[in-house]
């Protein structure tokens, strides 16, 4: 019963979806308010009806109704509760009805917090919303509907793959949606705004926030995932840059280049037809993520399960959404009017260069992703493109990403003063190029690029200080002023100056953990030791124990340090009978100045003379998540400021004054 | 700039979104492997090498002769502990009814008791199976993990190499046509 209330819901959801579409984008057309108005209802049934739905399969999820065939597929009566609920989520099918719901719960939000919009783009935007839900909710009920029964029941389950079985991917896949779905509304602006025919700095105010909920919840979704790589896979890496992973990454760099462009529009009216274009490109990156990663286009250890027949139904919405919004793009951007002129040297000009950076960055990870396709396509020549690429491509263009990201914050809109800025900076310059040369002289030279990228790293976090002294007029004006002007500077500042920071210790320890990872293998019998990074590491024993749904064994290291026992680790290998499929838990002792990894290796010990055991030193990797997460803090404090004060509808607004 | 220039700029993205689009949908071909990393075997002879028989089965290991000789011989590497070799399994056992096909299978890193085991369970697809222990497989025959499967002609060429189970929608969209093409 409760599965056919929630495939009913679907059905429904797609109805008013139909009608949230037509029926606004008739009455925006005629200016009949009534027709518009029917906008928002829709948007607030709409949610309702998928929420509806969502907790129709929740619960199938909660009791394993096995009755359904999404729930056989990846779920267990055996699997702890965290797991089979966010089993509901770790498919194709409810992942899908995830998305959905995300979906109109954005424009559910339009609908509750966007009264101060004018009338014709709030109901143009929630059409073009229910559009994109048109196609969703069409291509689940039509190709991957979750609520699908099975006669006869099975008895159980097939459990959910092993490695996803995790806390920190219960909430990946939730946090990713609602990035790539952000994105969506964005978007929906964009293209709401391309029929207005009009882009003012009222635009740019709404549309700032929303992006800004997309950004940070990418940017922790993204964090998630590759900390869930890091501990779950046991190789001790977090980036691979994997398909699946650069198709989650192209968005986040689409979406930051729309953050600080539509900044542009905001305060001067600068590039908008160029942040139209980020905003349609980066929720298009997004869909594209979703269609490769379920069509089978592209390999990965992520993928969802193969089916070319699905992928030419998402291809085709694929070409509706983005090659319909391109094309209206081609037709109505160039007939926007022109923003303010800025100075060569500007705040704008600075922005513009961000931007240019940023897209670089960002076509280059699209052609690494998408090279090996083409060129199979093309010449039958099969090839993956790794790190190496990347390393020569993509890091080089955050060179002077990172470096301009110290200067710009403290560019002038308009007309920029450079050699006063410079001057300002000159300490935190300085301080860096010290630290660089200090890290230097300690390790005794060798790795030059990551020495530099430690200064880079931290020319970021010092030039982003140097500019909240600047703010504060630390050392200039008594200290009680400056406290003064402290708790009274702008949250949308603090957010900006902890993203820098934040990206610039993130940094710091992606360099260290990528360039001076140690690694050791060995064959341990109880009793033995192995040494790694100053700590010796013995193997008390190896112990078999029971967990809900696996077997596993667990082995004690004793962990010393100068001779001193500091910790002991417990790594295991488990099995994982329903799905027969073993996998390790690494067991990692974290410390701000390097992780220490241990992994019990496969292999029986009788054959082998021991237990083989894999050891990893990683230096500084926790930067990576606390630089991460100070970045996400900062997007939230961004979301809450106040936003500046919006005008009504429809009168045209002149440029604000710089700050 | 000009209007018609600057129109064009406008277009660019339309563009080359459709380009995009046309790659993705050849793409989309249900006959391509987006798995498939080119063998170095592929088109020379099939690594000579001896393994003992799986103990306790009654039948003979892998033998250098035993890789000539019929239209078509199959190598497929395996092990208890792999899941997706139990998916490919009765795809195994459907391929080992054509006459035509010699089916030899090589039990990669397992016990002999569990490997016995899962051929008494799911049932024996192989004219002969050879036992590797100590995964001496993976340098010889290249492989990155179980189960992988080669195709050889009858001069013990390796003609075609699978990596991963082979499902049902594989087997006759892929590896029956290809079959047919080896044996000639």
């Amino acid at each position: 019963m409760i599965p056919e209330l929630g495939h009913y819901a679907l059905v429904l959801a797609l109805l008013v979806a139909v009608a949230q579409t037509a029926i606004p984008l008739y009455g925006a057309a005629q200016g009949a308010g009534r027709l518009m108005a029917f906008a928002y209802q829709a948007a607030y049934i709409q949610f309702l009806l998928l929420a509806i739905a969502f907790a129709a399969l929740i619960q199938s999820y909660l009791v394993s109704d096995f009755t359904v065939l999404n729930v056989v597929q990846n779920s267990h009566s055996l699997k702890p509760l965290l797991y089979k609920l966010s089993g509901a989520w770790g498919n194709h099918e409810g992942s899908l009805l995830l998305w959905v719901l995300m979906l109109a719960l954005f424009g559910a939000g339009v609908a509750l917090f966007g009264g101060n919009l004018p009338a014709s783009l709030r109901a143009r935007v929630l059409a073009i919303q229910a559009l994109i839900a048109v196609g969703f909710l069409a291509f689940m009920l039509a190709t991957s509907n979750p609520f699908i029964r099975v006669v006869p029941p099975p008895l159980d389950g097939n459990d959910l793959n092993p490695l996803l079985q995790d806390p920190g991917l219960a909430f990946h896949p939730p946090l990713l949606y609602l990035g790539y779905v952000g994105f969506s509304l964005v978007f929906s602006f964009a293209v709401a705004a391309l029929i207005e025919g009009r882009v003012d700095p009222a635009w740019a105010g709404w549309v700032r926030p929303w992006t800004l909920i997309a950004w940070t919840a990418l940017t922790a979704g993204i964090a998630l995932g590759a900390r869930w790589a890091y501990y779950e896979l046991g190789w001790g890496g977090w980036w691979f840059w994997d398909p699946v992973e650069n198709l989650s990454f192209m968005p986040w760099l689409a979406g930051t280049a729309l953050l600080h462009s539509v900044s542009a529009v905001e305060k001067r009216g600068a590039f908008k037809a160029w942040t139209l274009l980020l905003a349609i490109l980066a929720f298009s990156l997004s869909l594209l993520g979703t269609f490769i990663v379920r069509s089978g286009l592209l390999t990965s250890v992520h993928a969802f399960a193969v089916d070319p027949e699905r992928g030419v139904f998402i291809l085709a919405l694929l070409c509706i959404a983005i090659g319909g919004s391109l094309a209206l793009y081609a037709w109505r951007a160039p007939r926007l009017t022109p923003g303010g002129n800025f100075g060569t040297l500007s705040r704008e000009s600075g922005l513009l260069l961000n931007n240019l950076l940023l897209s670089a960055a960002c076509a280059t990870v699209l052609a690494g992703t998408l090279y090996p396709l083409f060129l199979e396509l093309a010449s039958g020549t099969l090839v993956s493109v790794g790190p190496p690429f990347y390393a020569k491509t993509f890091v080089p263009l955050t060179i002077p990403l990172l470096i301009l990201m110290g200067i710009g914050p403290m560019l002038a809109w308009k007309k920029a003063d450079l050699s006063r800025v410079l001057s300002r900076l000159a300490l935190a310059a300085g301080l860096s190029v010290a630290i660089g040369l200090l890290v230097a002289w300690l390790l005794g030279g060798g790795a030059i690029m990551a020495v530099f990228f430690l200064g880079l790293a931290a020319w970021l976090v010092l030039s982003s200080l140097t500019d909240l002294a600047e703010r504060l007029r630390l050392f200039r004006v008594p200290l009680g002023d400056s406290l003064a002007r402290l708790s009274g500077l702008p949250r949308r500042q603090w957010g900006m100056t902890l993203a820098h920071a934040g990206l610039g210790i993130a940094i710091a320890g992606m360099t260290a953990s990528s360039v001076w990872k140690d690694e050791r293998i060995e064959t341990l019998m109880p009793g033995e030791s192995m040494e790694i990074a100053g700590y010796v590491l013995t193997l008390e024993g190896v112990r078999r124990m029971t967990g809900p749904n696996y077997r596993a064994e667990q082995a004690a290291l004793a962990v010393t340090y100068d001779g001193r026992a500091i910790d002991r680790l417990y790594p295991e290998r488990r099995f994982y009978p329903v799905q027969q499929m073993p996998t390790s838990e690494a067991a990692i002792r974290i410390t701000v100045g390097g992780d220490l990894y241990a992994v019990l290796g496969e292999g029986d010990p009788a054959e082998q003379g021991g237990f083989p055991v894999r050891v990893y030193f990683e230096p500084l990797v926790a930067w990576i998540w606390a630089g991460t997460l100070i970045m996400s803090v900062g997007g939230l404090l961004s979301i809450a400021a106040r936003q500046p004060a919006r005008r009504t509808a429809g009168r045209p607004t002149a440029p604000q004054p710089a700050e | 700039m000009r209007k018609s220039t600057k129109s064009i700029l406008f277009l660019l993205p339309t563009l080359i979104f459709m380009a995009a689009a046309a790659v993705f949908f050849l793409g989309l071909d249900p006959k391509r492997d987006p798995t498939a990393i080119p063998s170095p075997l592929i088109d020379r002879a099939a690594p000579a090498v001896t393994l003992p028989p799986l103990p306790g089965l009654d039948l003979p290991g892998i033998d250098p002769d035993l890789l000539k000789g019929s239209p078509v011989t199959v190598v497929n590497l395996w092990a208890s502990w792999c899941a997706p070799c139990r998916i490919e399994h009765p795809q195994l056992m459907a391929l080992s009814e054509d006459p035509d096909v010699r089916m030899l299978g090589i039990d990669y890193r397992d016990r002999a008791d569990k490997g016995l085991a899962m051929l008494q369970e799911l049932g024996n697809p192989f004219d002969a199976v050879g036992f590797d222990p100590q995964g001496r497989a993976a340098i010889d025959w290249g492989i990155t993990g179980v189960p992988e499967t080669f195709f050889l002609d009858s001069d013990g060429r390796v003609r075609f190499r699978h990596r991963g189970p082979i499902d049902e929608r594989l087997l006759e969209k892929i590896i029956r046509p290809k079959l047919e093409e080896i044996a000639g």
